[in-house]
């Protein structure tokens, strides 16, 4: 006989219904809408860095964070990736190569794989090297110390960071200040989010990470994204409510 | 204290100096001191790594044979050669099978990890706030615990919608989602008061950091 | 990307992991077999990209690319760790706290030099970001929970003050649990989408 708890219950219910919704949403929203969602601020300001990155003739550079195979406390996810790939895509052909720093070693890897795509979808990989994207460090302090120097060289564009930060990682931010370089930083963790919010950098606040669309590319899925966060915001406040008001009556034990 | 113990702290001493060079602007020194952390902490990774994870735990059960365990911990070896196999084509398409596994075993994890981890345990504790037995106290209402609960929860779904995504040309209209406009900024308000706290928590926690350096030169400084 | 095939192992691998964790009564066991694996994979493919990192650099040595000071920094403080541990083993004390004579007041330092850097920030946020509510309401906060936090004054002899002390030092749960579960819905979705494979089918 399966015995479940409470708590595993309300999970496999949230699970559950977070599938049908997105499949709902997948299914109404085959086409893209003439009134789309608006993009998000930060991920919209990538397409600028990157069109700097291509008229200046510098490069961009990528912070993926720590990474996601179990080394760092925050929430594990591929958004850095996605962000990785779209910008790799569009910069194949930059007179400077876009270069990405990993924090981990499964990210450094999947990231090789995505780089190496990039410029195989731009049949282009001749121009592919293999230090476009690796490890700088393993650690938080590590991953940034090893990133730090290549970001004060003279001939940088741009920094993207993207993934698991940690608020220590404020100090890149600062740098990119001092270089008079444009930084966007994207990330889930909090407490990351809070020090880049001090800093002059433009940051992804609270969910708005998980929805990454630059300019008009992945707009399908992050509209479907969007609106799905947007049902399962309004279901979530609902039950909050109701349940809320069903402990204080007494009905929910 | 020994010779080397005395070098060894001198070389502590040196690199933490050169990572405050940052200040003046200098990049050279505290790129050597950031790259001194790079090689020592990966040459002191690949060895916890070989002979913690991948010795006892991928090499030693296929000692075993012919036994099960031993048949099992082929599979985590012919992945781990395929990855290897990256080192030498690093366009290899196999390598792409490893770390697929990894992503998916990520991604389940991740999913189980956010919704019984955080999830739930958030959404009851605001419900549970909410307990008749946590709003009296002596038969009189409890009203610290009433205002509370009710702020928590008008917060949290405040917060909630401060994403709430709106289309371009809803946007634009300034009158028809007012509704939702005072909600955001209600929600604004809790999230500038959190990112403050986080801040300040980060600040002092830097500032224990530079005190505890402070003791660390002091104390250098009373070997002589 | 467009490989197919990691898609296809990322899904198989990922819902079979997720049925395992959900009849964990039945599947403890595979459970337990399959996470082993995981870490055997993920620390395997560290010890390749900690290789990749040395071969990168001491190319950069070879062909003497602009900086390579700091190549040849990584490269022998690496081959340094690592031949010495090896050399001593990795328990032994000496070369343990070798270790942590280097990196203990290298990560101190840092953070040190970040709650400088964290001081400027805080100082030119309302130039960099302009006046509004959330700009408003993390410097009233900052302020605040700096004094609270600095523990100059005590309030544990006056009930009143002390009451609402503490209440204003819960205020940041309130949007920490908002933000959470904001953020964890949104990985939630990011891990179904990983596992229906729509990651790489985006355009």
């Amino acid at each position: 006989m399966l015995t479940i708890s409470l708590s595993d219950l309300i999970a496999v219910i949230i699970v559950g219904l977070a599938v049908v919704i997105m499949v709902l949403v997948w299914l109404t929203n085959r086409k893209l809408t003439s009134e789309p969602i608006e993009n998000v601020a930060a991920y919209d300001d990538i397409e600028a860095l990157m069109h700097r990155s291509s008229e200046e003739g510098n490069a961009l550079l990528v912070g993926m964070g720590e990474g996601f195979s179990g080394q760092n406390s925050n929430l594990g996810d591929s958004v850095g990736l996605l962000v990785e790939q779209i910008v790799m895509s569009r910069s194949v052909f930059n007179d400077q190569p876009t270069r990405s720093f990993s924090g981990d070693g499964a990210l450094a890897c999947i990231s090789q794989l995505v780089v190496h795509g990039a410029y195989e979808n731009a049949m282009a990989t001749e121009l592919f090297r293999s230090d476009h994207s690796g490890l700088s460090g393993i650690s938080a302090f590590a991953w940034m110390g090893g990133m730090m120097p290549e970001l004060a060289r003279k001939d940088n564009a741009g920094l993207i960071l993207t993934g698991a930060m940690r608020p220590e990682h404020i100090l890149i931010a600062d740098l990119a200040e001092r270089k008079e370089l444009p930084l966007v930083a994207a990330t889930g963790a909090l407490g990351a989010q809070a020090a880049f919010f001090a800093s002059g950098s433009l940051v992804t606040l609270g969910e708005d990470y998980y929805l990454p669309s630059i300019g008009k590319v992945n707009q399908r899925a992050y509209q479907n994204q969007a609106k799905t966060m947007n049902w399962l915001r309004v279901i979530v406040a609902v039950a909050l409510i109701v349940s809320a008001l069903l402990k204080l009556s007494g009905v929910l034990p | 204290m020994s010779t080397v113990d005395l070098l060894l702290l001198l070389a502590g001493l040196v690199l933490s100096l050169m990572v405050f060079s940052y200040l003046l602007g200098d990049t050279l020194l505290f790129g050597i001191a950031m790259y001194t952390l790079v090689g020592v902490s990966a040459g002191f990774t690949v060895l916890v790594l070989l002979q913690k994870v991948i010795l006892p735990m991928a090499i030693s059960p296929l000692s075993a044979f012919p036994q099960t365990s031993a048949f099992l911990a082929l599979v985590p070896l012919l992945l781990s050669v395929l990855l290897i196999w990256m080192l030498f084509k690093k366009t290899s398409r196999v390598s792409g099978i490893p770390l697929g596994f990894l992503g998916g075993v990520t991604a389940a994890a991740l999913i189980i990890g956010v919704t019984r981890g955080t999830l739930v345990p958030q959404l009851l504790s605001i419900v549970n706030a909410f307990d008749p037995n946590k709003m009296t106290s002596a038969g009189l209402p409890n009203w610290t615990g009433i205002f509370e609960a009710f702020m928590m929860l008008a917060g949290v779904v405040a917060v909630l919608f401060v994403f709430h995504h709106q289309k371009v040309k809803k946007q634009k209209d300034a009158f028809s989602n007012s509704w939702l406009d005072g909600l955001t900024g209600f929600g604004q308000v809790f999230i500038g008061i959190t990112f403050g706290a986080i801040f300040v928590g980060l600040f002092s926690t830097g500032l224990v950091a530079l005190i505890a350096y402070i003791q660390y030169l002091v104390d250098f400084a009373g070997l002589w | 990307m467009k490989q197919r095939t990691p898609v296809i192992v990322a899904a198989i691998s990922g819902f079979i992991l997720l049925a395992a964790f959900l009849f964990q009564e039945f599947t403890a066991p595979y459970l337990g077999l399959v996470l082993n694996w995981a870490i055997i994979v993920s620390s395997v493919a560290l010890l390749v990209a900690i290789a990749s990192l040395v071969v990168t650099h001491i190319r950069f040595i070879v062909i003497g690319r602009k900086g390579f000071l700091y190549s040849i920094v990584l490269v022998v403080s690496f081959l340094a760790t690592l031949i010495l541990g090896w050399y001593l083993g990795l328990d032994d004390p000496d070369y343990l706290e070798g270790i942590r004579t280097v990196l203990v007041p290298l990560e101190n330092a840092l953070m040190g030099l970040i709650a400088l850097i964290l001081m400027s920030g805080a100082v030119k946020i309302f130039r960099v970001r302009g006046w509004s509510i959330l700009t408003v309401s993390f410097g009233l906060s900052a302020l605040l929970f700096l004094f609270l936090n600095l523990g100059f004054l005590r309030f544990d002899s006056i009930p009143g003050v002390n009451v609402i002390v503490s209440n204003l030092q819960r205020l940041p749960i309130i949007g920490a649990r908002g933000l959470l579960i904001g953020v964890a819905l949104g990985a939630l979705l990011m891990g179904l989408q990983v596992l229906f494979g729509q990651e790489v089918m985006r355009e």
